[in-house]
């Protein structure tokens, strides 16, 4: 058996309409501007704020699910809270795309890092049996601002999101 | 004293981060701060317009050109690295 991640913020990704949630060169965070990949900036907004996206499950896939964001910040104190809402939805003409409802809804608090900059990785756990091969999933992944539990007062950077299983 | 609406806290906050290449302090931390900056300029509102009219008397500015006055002031102070 095997463990596998797969990348999930795909080109189907798009922020709500907060303006608290965009893209932007990580070179306009980072203090030595070398690296100017595209990152995804989650603002101290003090609401809950999203980016929706979708992926496919593997043909490979058997189960232990999990969600893993792959995130640093230019602070060094307080905690963010990440949520993720999600619906697999499989099957040919059986299931419909346009569902209202998630089919699970998790959520993780996580601390700043030691020091601004460092590579910060979560792992949050999804039930194994919600996903099936070739399922298209639609997810929302947001910070939520509203909880108690963020304190941060500092944008998340968000380099990854990633589907996490195992195969046979 | 005036209470900063939770929007007006994280504009401050959204601002103040921005311009710092490392954030040392949580938002309750942070918030208290801005709460007090608040509560200071409000009180110094309530008396300055006092202060502005004995050292011009026997002329008396209008309100408005006494709060314009002290908001061109800070622009100087602060924007220009007085």
């Amino acid at each position: 058996m095997a463990t596998h991640r797969i990348p999930i913020l795909g080109p189907g990704t798009v922020p709500d309409s907060s303006g608290d949630v965009f893209f932007e060169p990580y070179s306009i965070k980072a203090t030595n501007d070398v690296w100017d990949r595209l990152v995804a900036i989650f603002n101290d907004s003090g609401t809950r704020i999203g980016l929706a996206g979708g992926f496919t499950v593997p043909k490979n896939y058997v189960g232990s699910a999990n969600l893993i964001i792959v995130w640093t910040t230019t602070a060094t104190t307080g905690d963010v809270e990440w949520d993720f809402d999600y619906r697999a939805v499989g099957g040919n003409d059986i299931e419909s795309l346009d569902q209202a409802g998630t089919q699970e809804s998790v959520n993780a608090n996580d601390t700043a890092p030691s020091a601004a900059h460092e590579r910060m990785e979560i792992s949050i756990a999804l039930t194994d049996a919600n996903f099936a091969v070739d399922d298209e999933v639609t997810f929302e992944l947001f910070r939520d601002g509203t909880d108690v539990g963020d304190t941060m007062a500092a944008a998340a950077i968000v380099f990854a999101a990633m589907f996490e299983y195992a195969d046979a | 004293m005036a209470v900063l609406t939770s929007e007006q806290l994280t504009e401050l906050r959204q601002e103040l981060a921005r311009g710092e290449s490392v954030v040392t302090y949580d938002k309750a931390t942070i918030n208290a701060a801005c709460q007090t900056v608040e509560d200071e300029i409000e009180g110094l509102k309530a008396t300055i317009g006092v202060t502005i009219d004995t050292a011009t008397s026997p002329v008396t500015l209008s309100g408005a050109i006494k709060l314009k006055l002290v908001k061109f002031y800070f622009h100087q102070k602060f924007n220009r690295g007085g």
